[in-house]
């Protein structure tokens, strides 16, 4: 009996071992769920792993900034060539540092046509950190990738043992490989004192700077911009009395002088002769000069006077030789000679006389006068310009007070004084 | 490191099978053994600062044990809780895993069965045989679990031999009748 429950007890253990049953899904995150402890660590974990996202970050961007300081902080601290001492760090000071290449800032050594120089200098890199680490890393990576001569090169053989201070050798090109004129160019003259040969340098590029103002101004037509100008004009003119047509052309020509305020601005005057025909009606002529049993039907007259115009003048370049110019002033005329021919009425008969007038007379501010105008430089102080005008009467003019208008062109050629 | 909720699922996923096995024969519904089991192993990670690791390389062997200690308690709380009282109704058969050999068909078709007979013994003398033959608990362990005297264990046990006896004989004889 006891063999037979035995052996049935066998027989049960190996079908509860052994017996065929489906495990089902995985239902992990109803017992992730249950387990109080695991929310808590889920956060706490979201909560470390959003610090140490911090922290990187705060650790990256300080290794940049701290490396841009620090970079920056070195390029401060660079020896510009001068025996400064107490700039300077000494490498007697640099545990470590290897003194064979070292406090002697210059270095000459010859290269091919050119010479080049060394500038030796000590960066004091704070203590052997990560931050050191990387950065003589990344100078020892441009070391090895140096593009051209005149990359900075760091002497690895003089790190100091403690990482506290790199050696940066600088070199830097002399163009010039005549001794004559370049005394750094002997390779056999030591220089100790780099002084010398930056103010070389500083020379040289002050001249050329000079000349490429130089080069800038003459460039520039207008480069000088203030200064007096004269100039001679001529051209002819038309005149008219109360828009009653023109007869025939009179002549203007004469001379100018003004000054150049600026760029745009000027102002101009000078004296014109002018030679002016009119026609008019009888109406517009002042008969209070005349006899009073004279009646002027019409008169075709000329005047000769001497113009004097006073006005400011505003360009604009229109291209490299061109500008347009605008112009507007007040012109006073000395009336020289007045020739009038009339058609009169003579106690009522009709007969024609010409009477010639000499005595001067001067009407000032007599006109307005306008004009547009196109200029083109000829030559380095010199230009031509074109410009048609037109003078608006202000007062008459004449034995009869008459208002005369002119228009024209004037041809004009100007000179700037140097 | 079970503590670390990665390890705990490691640990949740390569057990839950065996887990399952072992509640699957204290309690009769399938769906019921599933929250058993999650019971069971969340008592488990709460309770793992508990769990000592020995010096030696068998802690899979001790975890295991421990394991199963837990769920045979939690299943038994279960069928305390329900006054083990007799389940209604029969188990499907999408619960049992189809083997793929021929060979073993048969076996595994016979230990199938064989836990069928199991299961359909009234829960209190199921929990009694399973705890004493299957999982190794004596009569006075048996006793202090079920809050049942001794001789209450020895005698579910027998009645529950007595019924297992009878049942392999008939399906014995159902057996040698289809052939």
């Amino acid at each position: 009996m006891q063999d037979i429950e035995n052996n049935m007890d066998d027989l049960f253990r190996k079908a509860a071992e052994n017996y065929p049953l489906k495990t089902g899904e995985s239902r992990w995150d109803e017992v992730a769920a249950a387990i109080p402890g695991n929310a808590a660590i889920a956060a706490k974990k979201k909560n470390n792993r959003r610090k140490y996202s911090v922290l990187l970050l705060l650790l990256i961007a300080g290794l940049l900034l701290g490396g841009g300081l620090i970079i920056n902080t070195t390029t401060k601290n660079k020896i510009t060539g001068s025996t400064d001492e107490k700039s300077a760090i000494k490498a007697d000071n640099i545990p470590g540092a290897n003194n064979d290449v070292n406090y002697d800032h210059t270095r000459t050594v010859e290269g091919g046509k050119n010479l080049m120089k060394l500038k030796s200098e000590w960066l004091d890199i704070g203590g052997s950190s990560l931050m050191n680490k990387v950065i003589v890393s990344t100078m020892v990576f441009e070391n090895e990738n140096r593009k051209n001569d005149n990359d900075p090169v760091l002497q690895k053989t003089n790190i100091a043992e403690n990482q506290n201070y790199i050696q940066l050798i600088t070199p830097f090109t002399i163009e010039e490989n005549d001794p004559e004129k370049n005394p750094l160019a002997n390779p056999y003259k030591a220089i100790q004192n780099t002084d010398e040969a930056i103010q070389n340098i500083n020379k040289q590029e002050r001249s050329v700077d000079d000349k490429k103002n130089e080069i800038h101004k003459s460039k520039n037509p207008f480069q000088k911009s203030k200064g007096f100008y004269f100039g001679i004009a001529a051209g002819p003119s038309f005149s008219e009395v109360k828009s009653q047509g023109l007869k025939k052309a009179g002549i203007d020509v004469g001379v100018l002088a003004g000054y150049q305020l600026s760029n745009n601005f000027s102002a101009e005057t000078g004296v014109l002769f002018s030679k002016k025909y009119y026609y008019s009606d009888g109406k517009y002529f002042n008969m209070s000069k005349m006899p009073a049993n004279m009646q002027v039907e019409s008169l075709e007259g000329s005047s000769a006077v001497f113009e004097i115009p006073v006005k400011m003048r505003y360009r604009v370049t229109t291209g490299n030789k061109n500008y347009l110019s605008f112009s507007a002033g007040l012109s006073s005329f000395i009336l020289t000679k007045e020739k009038n021919d009339y058609r009169l009425l003579v106690s009522g008969v009709q007969q024609n006389m010409i009477s010639i007038y000499k005595a001067t007379h001067s009407y000032i501010n007599a006109s307005v006068n306008l004009s547009v105008g196109y200029e083109r430089k000829i030559s380095k102080y010199s230009s031509v310009r074109i410009e048609p005008y037109l003078k608006i009467p202000l007062k008459g003019i004449g034995i009869g007070s008459m208002h005369v208008m002119s228009t024209g062109l004037q041809i004009a050629v100007t000179r700037q004084s140097h | 490191m079970i503590g670390d909720h990665k390890y705990q699922k490691i640990v949740y996923e390569r057990y839950r099978g065996y887990a399952l096995k072992i509640v699957f024969r204290y309690i009769y519904r399938y769906e019921k053994a599933l929250d058993i089991v999650n019971d069971g192993f969340v008592k488990m990670f709460n309770s793992f600062s508990k769990f000592e690791m020995s010096h030696d390389t068998n802690n899979e062997k001790i975890l295991m044990g421990w394991l199963k200690k837990i769920m045979i308690n939690t299943a038994i709380d279960e069928l305390r809780k329900a006054n083990m009282l007799p389940e209604i109704g029969g188990i499907p058969d999408d619960v049992w895993e189809i083997a793929d050999n021929n060979q073993d068909a048969y076996q595994l078709l016979l230990y199938k069965d064989i836990i069928i007979l199991i299961k359909e013994l009234p829960p209190a003398y199921r929990a009694v045989f399973n705890l004493y033959v299957i999982d190794g608990y004596s009569h006075s362990e048996i006793a202090d679990m079920m809050s049942i005297a001794i001789g209450t264990s020895k005698s579910n046990l027998s009645r529950a031999r007595a019924l297992l006896q009878k049942s392999l004989k008939k399906m014995e004889e159902g057996k040698l009748c289809r052939i």
